[in-house]
């Protein structure tokens, strides 16, 4: 039994008033520590006490639980949670994204292969359908998008779901031997880069991936960008066919 | 209070030169004592001596100036969670510290002369985490006997001291190459020796700027 200690970190992210389409900056505020993950829930729900939409900026926190006693990079995590402004969870990555670093780590790499397998998500877990806009929060827990912006997309694949993953995961045991099938590698194959949303943005031509839990409901948008990305997923569908 | 301990290398290009170089941070992780962060830091830095590690494939171009050591308070909310700094040279040997906590709970009370590293007149390298930046020491830190001279002009005109020292004031005042009057105030764990050599040419204009200021000010 392996047991790391660990920290939750809280960054939240805000936008400015002026918010315009098909990409805006957010700013990142504070970063807090916390002990353990209820005194990081008691903070937030007391900080959405206070929550106004029209006297807000807040777009969203993130709050990552981190090892102690580890070497760690910041896009390093054990597990991920994402607040919206109002207090409520939004989504929760409950696998870790995690790589040892040049053998100081204190437990073996299985280990960590296991922990950051992705076992596919639930379908009330999937929140939009095929052709639906979205917001995609940029951050730098964000692997995909880690520029620090907001980008406009429309949605043209839904993330694995468990049963979609297991059967990948038979054929890719099936057709490989040796290292490739133990748990270290099997992570590198299934882990964190495949629980994406595949989606089109105006701004980036072909396909894109992003993370399940950064993508949010748009919250004002013109009929003008509605059409445009509409136009935009109608292509695709013609290119498909 | 439950604190915990966070180390940072700092890097720059090897090819970038004085006297402004941009700098890189990288995360290192977070421990729950100093000794545990302090053999992270000499684990890493027997790895980047020796130039043998995977991460040297990112960090190749990279030289290490620098590593950090920030102490941080747990369930702290007002975004003010630093308990103390200490920085270290790229061998690991010890830099230089400072204790006070960023809430301004303990009171700075002036420098005895042996904490002070730096003279006027000196070059240093004042290293954060976006730049590093040669500049000329005018005034060292604030001395113990500065502390007092403070506390009794205080008493004398207000007979009480209407506000105390903190982290801040721990601080020097250097000037970096320009026109003008150019000073800022780096904290002290924040001023290094130069990390490289200084070239004549270089050195001769740090003397003439603190001729400049020396003509400017008067001598300290």
């Amino acid at each position: 039994m392996v047991n790391i200690d660990s920290i939750f970190k809280l960054t939240y992210y805000s936008v400015r008033k002026k918010q315009k389409f098909p990409a805006f900056k957010t700013r990142r505020g504070n970063v807090l520590y916390f002990k353990d993950l209820n005194n990081a829930n008691e903070y937030i729900a007391s900080k959405s006490k206070y929550y106004e939409e029209k006297h807000n900026d807040i777009y969203a926190y993130t709050l990552t639980e981190i090892p102690l006693g580890v070497e760690t990079r910041n896009w390093e995590y054990l597990s991920l949670r994402i607040y919206l402004p109002d207090g409520t969870l939004w989504g929760e990555d409950a696998y870790a994204h995690f790589f040892p670093h040049s053998g100081l780590s204190p437990v073996d790499y299985n280990y960590w292969g296991r922990r950051n397998m992705f076992h596919g998500r639930h379908k009330d877990q999937i929140k939009f359908k095929l052709g639906d806009i979205v917001e995609i929060l940029g951050c730098h827990e964000n692997i995909y998008w880690s520029d620090d912006e907001v980008n406009l997309a429309v949605i043209v694949k839904t993330p694995p779901s468990a049963t979609e993953i297991d059967e990948q995961l038979e054929q890719y045991i099936a057709t490989h031997s040796g290292f490739d099938t133990c748990e270290h590698a099997l992570s590198t194959e299934f882990g964190s880069s495949l629980d994406t949303y595949e989606v089109l943005s105006p701004l980036c031509p072909s396909i894109d991936h992003a993370p399940t839990i950064f993508v949010f409901e748009p919250k004002k948008i013109s009929t003008r960008r509605k059409n445009e990305l509409q136009e935009i997923y109608e292509k695709y569908l013609a290119e498909r066919k | 209070m439950k604190t915990i301990f966070e180390l940072v290398r700092i890097t720059a290009n090897s090819k970038s030169r004085y006297p402004v170089r941009k700098t890189r941070k990288w995360d290192m992780g977070f421990f729950s004592t100093l000794a545990k962060a302090e053999k992270q830091m000499n684990e890493d830095v027997k790895i980047c001596l020796a130039g043998e590690s995977d991460q040297m494939v990112h960090i190749a171009e990279d030289d290490v100036l620098a590593y950090k050591i920030t102490e941080r308070e747990l369930d702290e909310e007002q975004g003010e969670n630093i308990q103390s700094v200490r920085t270290y040279t790229a061998d690991g040997s010890p830099n230089d510290k400072c204790l006070l906590d960023h809430k301004c709970e303990r009171h700075f009370e002036g420098r005895s002369p042996e904490q002070i590293r730096f003279h006027p007149g000196d070059i240093v390298e004042v290293i954060d985490e976006r730049h590093a930046e040669l500049c000329v020491v005018e005034h060292s830190q604030p001395t113990e006997d500065d502390y007092k001279r403070f506390c009794n002009r205080c008493q004398e005109k207000y007979n009480e001291i209407p506000f105390h020292w903190d982290y801040s004031d721990d601080s020097y005042l250097v000037e970096s190459l320009g026109e003008g009057d150019t000073h800022f105030h780096p904290l002290s764990p924040n001023v290094f020796n130069p990390t490289k050599p200084v070239s004549k040419a270089l050195k001769d204009k740090f003397k003439s700027k603190y001729e400049e200021i020396l003509a400017r000010y008067g001598k300290h």
